[in-house]
Formats: C-alpha cells, sequence, structure tokens
C-alpha cells in the first residue's frame, strides 16, 4: 500500500487556544497541495474513531493543558512511545484508547500516529483570544507536516520508505530546527 | 468573574445544616490562587480538630464568556454557534437554540417539521446513550467496580462483551451518524433547524432509511439492555455499590413531560418532583425563571442551580433544599412512565427492583440510561413511520417582531435551557444558558464530599478516594468541555488535602498518564 498521511486537527474554533487546530487545518489549506488530506475537526474522544481508517500515517494536532508547561510549549508524543493507559477518563476515552480499541476492532488502522498538542493557555473563554505562544507554535506544526510528507514520499528508485524511522528523523529535524526548549518530546 | 485573585471562603460549604441554637465555627479560609483551574478538575479538602473532613469543595474548567460572545450577534446564527459550544452534545444546543427562536419569532412548525426535529433528536439520544453505556460508563461496571484500574477502561469492556459486540457498536453508531449527517449536512455541527421548522423535508427514501436503521436500533437497545442485566445486575458487588449510602442523595427531580407526564426529549412541560416523588411543580418552559435560579459560590466559577421558590439552603439535600438534579434517573424519576412499550416495561422493573419511585441512588443513571436509550429507539422508530414526516411543508415563515426567546429540551445529560433577548431586528441584547451541568452542579458537589468524607479519616488520605470521587462524577457524567484533549489518561485530578488550620497537609495529583502522585 503506498504510504499515505492523514493530518488531524482538532479543535474548537471558538475557544481561544483550542482553534490551534483550526488555524493549522486553514495554514495546510494554503500551503499545501490539494491531495494532503486534512481533517478539521471539533470532536474528541472516541468519535474519533471515524478518521482512523485507510491512511498509513495519522498525525494529530491539538491542544493540551499539562498544567506542567509554559503556553506554547509543543508535547510531541508518538503512540509507540506511551505505555499502555488505566483507567478511564472522567468524561471523553482518550485518542489512545480509541486507537487500541480500534485495532481490535477496524480492518484497517494507522501504523504511525503522531500527536503535536500545543500548551494551551485558556481553552475556556468563549470568543477568547489565542495566547501569542500558541499562535507561535503554527509554523512548527506546518514544519513538521512538511518534513513527514517529503521524507515518506513515494521514491522512484523502488525504494519503500522506511516510515517509521522517517517519522523519527522528522520529529528531530523539526526540534532541531525550532529549538529544543520549546518541545517537550515523550 | 475571578482572574485567579486570593479567593476567601468562608466557613459554611456543602457540610453545614442550619441547626436551630448553634452556630457553626466560621473561620476565613483562602483558597490559593492556584485555584484558577487549568485544565485539572481540582478538589480542595478541609479537616477538623480530629482530622476528618468538614468540608470539599470540588472545581472543573468551565466555559466562560457565553453572554458577552452571544451579545451583537444574530438570533437567528445562534443554532450553528450553540452547536460548536460543545463538541459532545452538538445536537441538544442546536435544538434548544431552535426552539428559542419559535418562541422569539412566535412562530409554530408545521407538524412534519416538528416531526423530523423530533426524530433526529431521538437519532442523536440513541447514538449517544448508546456509546455511553458501552465506552464511558461501561469501564466502572460492566467490568465491574471491584476489577483492577488495568482493566476498568473501553479494552476491558470489549474483553468482557466480546468482539462481535464491539463491532455491531461500532456499525449501530456510524448508521445512526449517516442518519444525522442525511438530515443536517454534518453530524458535528447540523444545519438543520429554523425558526418555524427545518431546513430539508425528508423524502420517501430518507424516511425509509430511518426506518431501516431504527429498527436495528431498537433490537440493539434490547441487546444493551439485556446485556446490562446480565453483566451488571447480575453482579452482587455492583449491586451493593448503586445502592449505598456513598452514592445516595435524596433531592428534587426534573425532566421535561409529553401530556400524559411521559418523558419526552424533545418538547414538552418541565416537572419537578419532590424527595418523596410527588409532583412539586410543572411548567412551561418560559415560564423557567419563575423555578430555576442559579446561586454563585465564591470557590467555584459554576453556577449552581437551584429551585427558587425555596430558596438556596446551601449544600443540603431534603424537601426544604432548593437543590434538584437532571439526567437519566432524574427524567425517569420526573415522570410517571414512558410512552412506548417496550422501555415502558424496562420502566417499571428498574422501579421495581430498586425499591419504588424516586430511586435516589446516583449510580442508577447508568441503568436508567439504558431504559431511555430503549425509549430513544422506540421513538425514533415510530416517528419514522409516520407518513406525516415525509410531508414537504416543513416551514412557517415567521413574521412577529422579536423579543425574547426561550427554548428547552432534554439533552443526554439533563434539561437544558436557551433564553434570548433581542432587539426588533433580532439581533441579541442578552443571552443566557443553563446547561444540564449546572442544574447538577450542587448535587455533584455534594456527591464528591460524600466520597472525600467516606474514605479521609483521622487525617489519612486514601488514594481510593480519588477514584470513588470519579466514579460519582462520571454517573452524572458532566458537561466540562474542556476535557477533551487526545493525550492518554485522564483529565489530570488534582486532591488537596488541608489542615483544621488550612494549612496544605497531603496532595494526590492524578497525572494524564494515569499515575497517582502522593505529597
Amino acid at each position: 500500500m503506498a504510504f499515505t498521511v492523514r493530518v488531524l486537527c482538532l479543535g474548537n474554533e471558538l475557544l481561544a487556544d483550542d482553534a490551534f487546530g483550526n488555524a493549522v487545518a486553514e495554514q495546510l489549506r494554503l500551503l499545501f497541495p490539494a491531495s494532503l488530506d486534512v481533517v478539521e475537526t471539533p470532536v474528541s474522544g472516541f468519535a474519533l474513531i471515524d478518521y482512523l481508517p485507510n491512511v498509513s500515517c495519522l498525525l494529530v494536532v491539538d491542544t493540551v493543558q499539562t498544567g506542567k508547561a509554559a503556553p506554547g510549549t509543543i508535547h510531541l508524543v508518538r503512540e509507540g512511545d506511551i505505555k499502555s493507559v488505566s483507567g478511564c477518563s472522567p468524561h471523553y476515552v482518550g485518542l489512545f484508547e480509541t486507537l487500541e480499541l480500534a485495532r481490535k476492532l477496524l480492518p484497517s488502522v494507522p501504523q504511525e500516529v503522531i500527536i503535536l498538542a500545543v500548551e494551551a493557555a485558556d481553552c475556556t473563554t468563549l470568543g477568547g483570544a489565542m495566547h501569542p505562544a500558541v499562535q507561535a507554535a503554527v509554523p512548527v506544526a506546518l514544519d513538521l507536516v512538511r518534513e513527514i510528507t517529503q521524507r515518506c514520499a513515494p521514491v522512484h528508485s523502488g525504494r519503500e520508505p522506511q516510515p517509521s524511522e522517517a517519522v523519527r528523523v522528522s520529529i528531530e529535524a523539526v526540534v532541531a530546527r525550532f529549538g529544543r526548549e520549546r518541545f517537550v518530546v515523550i | 468573574m475571578s482572574d485567579g485573585e486570593n479567593k476567601s471562603v468562608k466557613g459554611s460549604g456543602p457540610a453545614e445544616t442550619s441547626k436551630a441554637g448553634t452556630e457553626p465555627t466560621r473561620r476565613r479560609i483562602t483558597i490559593d490562587p492556584i485555584t484558577r483551574l487549568e485544565g485539572h478538575g481540582k478538589i480542595e479538602v478541609f479537616l477538623d480538630e480530629q482530622g476528618n473532613v468538614e468540608r470539599a469543595f470540588f472545581q472543573v474548567p468551565e466555559l466562560r464568556g457565553f453572554e458577552r460572545f452571544a451579545q451583537g450577534r444574530p438570533a437567528e446564527d445562534m443554532p450553528q454557534i450553540t452547536s460548536r459550544i460543545c463538541g459532545v452534545c452538538p445536537t441538544a444546543h442546536h435544538m434548544a437554540s431552535t426552539k428559542a427562536l419559535d418562541n422569539l419569532y412566535q412562530v409554530t412548525p408545521p407538524p412534519a417539521a416538528r416531526k423530523i426535529r423530533e426524530l433526529v433528536y431521538s437519532t442523536f439520544m440513541t447514538e449517544d446513550h448508546a456509546l455511553h453505556f458501552y465506552f464511558l460508563g461501561g469501564p466502572d461496571f460492566v467490568v465491574g467496580p471491584t476489577a483492577p484500574a488495568a482493566e476498568r477502561n473501553i479494552l476491558g469492556v470489549i474483553a468482557k462483551v466480546g468482539i462481535e459486540v464491539g463491532k455491531k457498536v461500532i456499525a449501530m453508531r456510524r448508521k445512526l451518524r449517516e442518519l444525522l449527517i442525511l438530515a443536517g449536512g454534518k453530524a458535528a455541527h447540523p444545519v438543520l433547524g429554523l425558526p418555524g421548522g427545518v431546513a430539508k423535508r425528508l423524502t420517501v427514501q430518507d424516511q425509509a432509511q430511518f426506518q431501516q436503521v431504527a429498527s436495528e436500533a431498537v433490537d440493539f437497545a434490547e441487546f444493551t439492555l439485556e446485556t446490562f442485566e446480565n453483566v451488571v445486575l447480575k453482579n452482587s458487588d455492583y449491586v451493593k455499590l448503586i445502592c449505598s449510602e456513598a452514592f445516595t442523595h435524596r433531592t428534587y427531580y426534573m425532566g421535561m413531560v409529553d401530556d400524559k407526564n411521559r418523558v419526552n426529549f424533545y418538547d414538552g412541560s418541565i416537572r419537578v418532583v419532590s424527595p418523596d416523588g410527588k409532583e412539586w411543580a410543572k411548567f412551561r418552559s418560559d415560564q423557567y425563571l419563575d423555578y430555576v435560579a442559579e446561586h454563585v459560590e465564591p470557590w467555584s466559577y459554576v453556577k449552581f442551580a437551584y429551585l427558587k421558590p425555596l430558596g438556596w439552603k446551601g449544600f443540603t439535600e431534603g424537601a426544604e433544599s432548593g437543590v434538584y438534579c437532571v439526567a437519566p434517573l432524574a427524567r425517569l424519576n420526573a415522570a410517571d412512565g414512558l410512552a412506548t412499550p417496550l422501555a415502558q416495561e424496562a420502566y417499571q422493573k428498574l422501579f421495581a427492583t430498586l425499591g419504588g419511585r424516586p430511586v435516589h441512588y446516583t449510580l442508577a443513571n447508568h441503568w436508567a440510561r439504558v431504559v431511555e436509550l430503549l425509549y430513544a429507539a422506540e421513538r425514533m422508530k415510530e416517528l419514522a413511520g409516520d407518513p406525516e414526516v415525509a410531508d414537504p411543508n416543513v416551514r412557517t415563515i415567521p413574521t412577529a417582531t422579536p423579543r425574547e426567546g426561550i427554548g428547552v429540551v432534554e439533552a443526554p445529560r439533563g434539561t437544558l435551557f436557551h433564553h434570548y433577548q433581542t432587539d426588533e431586528k433580532g439581533i441579541i441584547q442578552k443571552a443566557n444558558l443553563i446547561v444540564a451541568t449546572q442544574n447538577n452542579a450542587a448535587r455533584i458537589a455534594m456527591s464528591v464530599e460524600k466520597a472525600a468524607k467516606g474514605l479521609i479519616t483521622g487525617g489519612n488520605v486514601s488514594e481510593g478516594v480519588l477514584n470513588m470521587v470519579e466514579m460519582a462524577f462520571r454517573a452524572y457524567d458532566p458537561c466540562h468541555g474542556c476535557a477533551t484533549h487526545s493525550l492518554p489518561g485522564s483529565m489530570p485530578l488534582l486532591l488537596r488535602v488541608h489542615d483544621h488550620e488550612g494549612n496544605p497537609l497531603t496532595t494526590l495529583r492524578r497525572d494524564m498518564d494515569g499515575s497517582i502522585h502522593r505529597s
């Protein structure tokens, strides 16, 4: 199967920093060829199962509030690097639980899943403005998409790209380019 | 609205009951400015001199700024805008908003439009309740309350019910969502309701698709009820937990009913029954301000709804207190029955098993939800089979000058109120929402405090308290839109215990990966 990439931008454009995913989606549509598979959605948790089938690599763009990093800090997580989750979210099923479930129940689930989640300051003020540090993370997301799509593009010599390695190198390149101190890489 | 400055909290809190002749000790306790939540659920616990819980305060992130956000906008945009507030119940907001517009413009939709709205709404309720049973509530009780934490997640549910059932749930969900897209264009942000009707009629082919899926949904709901009975009701540990005092509160109950006092999610009167089950009030949507008021506490951004005629008596239960609750159990308590046959049977069985109406066990919400799932599916089938639902006349054009409109529906999580005041051009001057969770907020606070009291004694803080609090919290399934992010694990939860002088004693923090840290 050809290596395909889908960028899943999660966000609520009404909720201040939670509009980050929407901002990234808007830029992706402007800057990348129409062939790039970009999904923009406000849904979360289990509903994300709708966006898993029929793609090799899923890059999820979202915000997060760990409370342990400055606003604008970029968390980069690869599915393979996270240990199994125990216990359920009080309200929503997390993405990784959904992925594990999908692997049992669906015929096709991405092999590579990467999450780029920006530390948000405010996701609760309706109509609120995006924090400048969160806004400043938009180019980082665009750069990661560029790196991954370029490195994983089909190679005309007939060699199949090695996605896992390509993703690792892409992440390294982006972190180096923007400065390690802006990131939390898990 | 506080902006993180020091807040002082007076000595009264959830635990106080006024006793004639005794004046409880009042102390000024300052809550750290970090009280401003940043994506954490936060519980502050204050101990007395014996190291037992004197009071506990529970805060969650709360959406702010709705009124300011709505001002200046055309009311006609509100069904689209408010459906974007929350990614979980967009259809509920959309529908309440649409009904508020009907009221605002004093226009009655034609019968076909009304039926289409209720059909779509029943479809949405079916999907939401089904999802909740298997994937949100399921981990608590399908797996079993004493199962290890590692199994109490959706994978544990699938392990218990089997992969085939898991596939069935996903398939059912997909078909229901396809119907929502058929009627409303998008599942996440439906474009359906207009003042006086709906945007699109249903063709005979559309109707046939609804009928087909509705039949499957009824079978699926019956199967789910059977699963519940086999897996949960036959587990005596769980039944004991449902009926335990720790998760019991005797409050008033509110729900929407039709003219025969049977549950209706889309329209009807709002009925309130007292803790002994007798009808206390029944009113029209536009009378809600006579019955519902909001109370502000200094330690929370949430506004606590209460029954206005009774007044705010604090975080107490019983017939004297204005505290009430909503959502599946409340709806069944507030009604005399359900309007469809299979669900009515299930309704009767629930009350017969749990000792009659009203039932005060918070955890019985999960059972009530399954009963409602059956009703929603049967109602969907009824409406889909009604020939009038394919009638092309789906709009009455409004002509009146707008001024004020109120719309109320039963969201999956409880009664939802939308209220708009506009100028004569329909531009919003004032707007208010009471979301389902605000109706439950006082009772949730009491549940959290009760859980804390049970598990923090003599200054010892058991880690099990986090699980108990979460279990109570989950039974209400509150709509706190911010805890929705995709990184693995739970909503971070912070529980801070203070000694009787207000000094920090112990902190339990549950991180996003589920690990618990004590300091």
